[in-house]
């Protein structure tokens, strides 16, 4: 028997649309769990690199500065990442690096330490026989490591101590010498400060200043600008950038700086500045009146047998640290002038002397105090000077002035 | 005048819907298979309970264990101290399973408690 297969064909037909559509559901299945898998596996490369960040900002001790090295994540080859520390000026730089096929995920962390030891004090003063004297409005609250001679109520310039009690902390008696500085923390910078640049450097030349905006990521190489004379007047300078001068470095009031590390032996920096920066002069640093310095900003001078000087104009605000050290003794000390209005959050560090006029709102060590005035000088006086610790944020995270491995926090992510 | 109709014979039209029912059940096998071995929904569901968690978590600054079930998954989010566990670091493990405890993923994480 022979059939007709009219109804067939219509038949065949709806069997191959209903086959493609079939086929089409299951490639697109396909497909679509593929993506996932690939978006998962980088979202895990993304989860190993913050981790990694994790474990190495409080784990400070496995990984030295200037090291890089593969770790395994959890003790699994499957997920390693690369990590690897530097100083960024005063802090570190921690970066992590992981990558899928040819997807790969970097962060880098500044990373600083929370105020441990002598840190937690309001007042470091070291003992060289001469008692602390407090006149004016001057306020110390905290506890002080002061010379075994005390603390007592002076009268200067027409003005004796008004408060009621002297120091609102508890008082031991402080040594001769200040413990011994963390040296790294100098001697990375000197290099740049001496012309020796990392051989990840990219050297470039003054003339790229003449672009309005300069931004270099911190997951390339860093870039360092380069001249006898360096004025940043106007633009955007931000990221993985340090400015190298081997005589001075101007920053007018309207450049914008973030991130970036000013070395020079003269820095100045004009009135009515506001930006982000950390900068190492080895001879001399100026901060001009009304100059506002956020977190985390770091100034430190750092000179040899030579006395230098960083001064911080009246109603200047910084939060961060500011250090000056001397690294040979010498008859001359480095000499920190804090001036009237000045609030500076965060760290005070010299073996010179300092002249607190304004206020710090967490702690200062020091060799002595050097008080200015226009008729005279006094040493280890303080008048209408403020030192409180208690408004030093919790958060607060500092450099590592003692080398301390523990206590270690992010500040922030570098871009 | 009279016009012809072509028509199809009782077998034809037979062959011809049995032919079809087939086509439809493969496609309903094909579509039921795509739609049961689509895990991405229910781990996408158990993705963002883990960030909800965690979340949450760090908003009552309470890291603890904690089992989470619902319909569709179920998450066994664990802490484990790490070698600094005087510091703020912990080894975050976490297990989440289908509503037929089938595993969907292991994830393990160092975080930061505060």
């Amino acid at each position: 028997m022979k059939l007709k297969g009219g109804a067939m064909y219509y038949a065949l037909m709806m069997a191959i649309i209903i086959g493609i559509m079939s086929a089409s559901l299951m490639l697109y299945n396909y497909l679509n769990n593929k993506q996932l898998i690939i978006l998962q596996k980088q979202k895990q490369v993304v989860d190993n690199v913050l981790s990694a960040i994790n474990l190495y900002t409080v784990n400070g001790t496995d990984l030295k500065t200037g090291e890089s090295k593969v770790i395994n994540l959890f003790d699994d080859e499957q997920q390693q990442v690369q990590v690897s520390k530097k100083m960024w000026g005063g802090f570190e730089k921690l970066t992590a690096t992981a990558n899928y096929n040819s997807f790969t995920f970097s962060k880098t962390a500044l990373i600083g330490h929370y105020l441990s030891n002598m840190g937690n004090k309001a007042l470091y003063l070291a003992d060289l026989n001469k008692p602390l004297s407090l006149c004016g409005k001057t306020e110390i609250v905290g506890d002080a490591e002061l010379p075994a001679s005390g603390v007592q109520r002076a009268y200067i310039e027409g003005q004796s101590f008004v408060g009621t009690k002297l120091v609102n902390g508890i008082i031991t008696n402080s040594s001769k010498s200040l413990p011994e500085i963390n040296t790294h923390l100098i001697d990375e910078n000197l290099k740049y400060l001496q012309g020796q640049y990392s051989a990840e450097d990219s050297v470039v030349s003054i003339d790229i200043l003449e672009k309005d905006t300069i931004v270099q990521p911190f997951n390339e190489k860093t870039m360092v600008i380069n001249a006898p004379q360096i004025n940043l007047l106007k633009g955007i300078i931000k990221g993985n950038i340090r400015v190298v001068a081997s005589d001075i470095i101007f920053v007018g009031r309207d450049a914008q700086l973030k991130d970036v590390i000013l070395y020079a032996p003269t820095i100045i920096i004009e009135h009515g500045f506001d930006g982000a920066l950390q900068a190492f002069a080895s001879d001399s640093m100026v901060i001009e009146n009304d100059v506002m310095l956020k977190y985390p900003s770091f100034l430190a001078l750092a000179t040899n047998d030579q006395a230098g000087h960083l001064i911080i104009n009246q109603n200047s605000e910084i939060a961060g640290a500011v250090i000056a050290v001397q690294q040979q003794n010498s008859k001359n000390n480095n000499y920190i002038s804090i001036e009237r209005g000045v609030e500076l959050t965060g760290q005070l560090y010299t073996n010179g002397a300092v002249d607190l006029k304004g206020s710090v709102y967490g702690n200062v060590i020091c060799k002595k105090f050097m008080l200015k005035t226009p008729s005279s000088v006094y040493e280890n006086h303080l008048l209408n000077a403020v030192i409180d610790i208690t408004k030093l944020p919790e958060t607060f995270a500092g450099i590592d002035l003692w080398l301390n491995d523990q206590n270690r926090k992010m500040v922030k992510w570098l871009e | 005048m009279i016009k012809k109709l072509k028509a199809s014979t009782f077998v034809e039209v037979l062959v011809a819907l049995v032919l079809v029912m087939l086509s439809f059940g493969l496609a309903i096998s094909v579509f039921t298979s795509v739609v049961s071995s689509n895990r991405s929904l229910v781990e996408m569901k158990a993705r963002a309970g883990v960030a909800e968690a965690l979340e949450q978590m760090y908003e009552d600054g309470a890291f603890l264990d904690e089992l989470i079930e619902n319909d569709d998954y179920s998450l066994d989010i664990k802490f484990s101290n790490t070698a600094e566990s005087e510091t703020n670091l912990q080894l975050l493990n976490i297990t989440a399973k289908n509503n037929k405890d089938q595993l969907l993923f292991e994830e393990q994480r160092y975080i930061l408690t505060k």
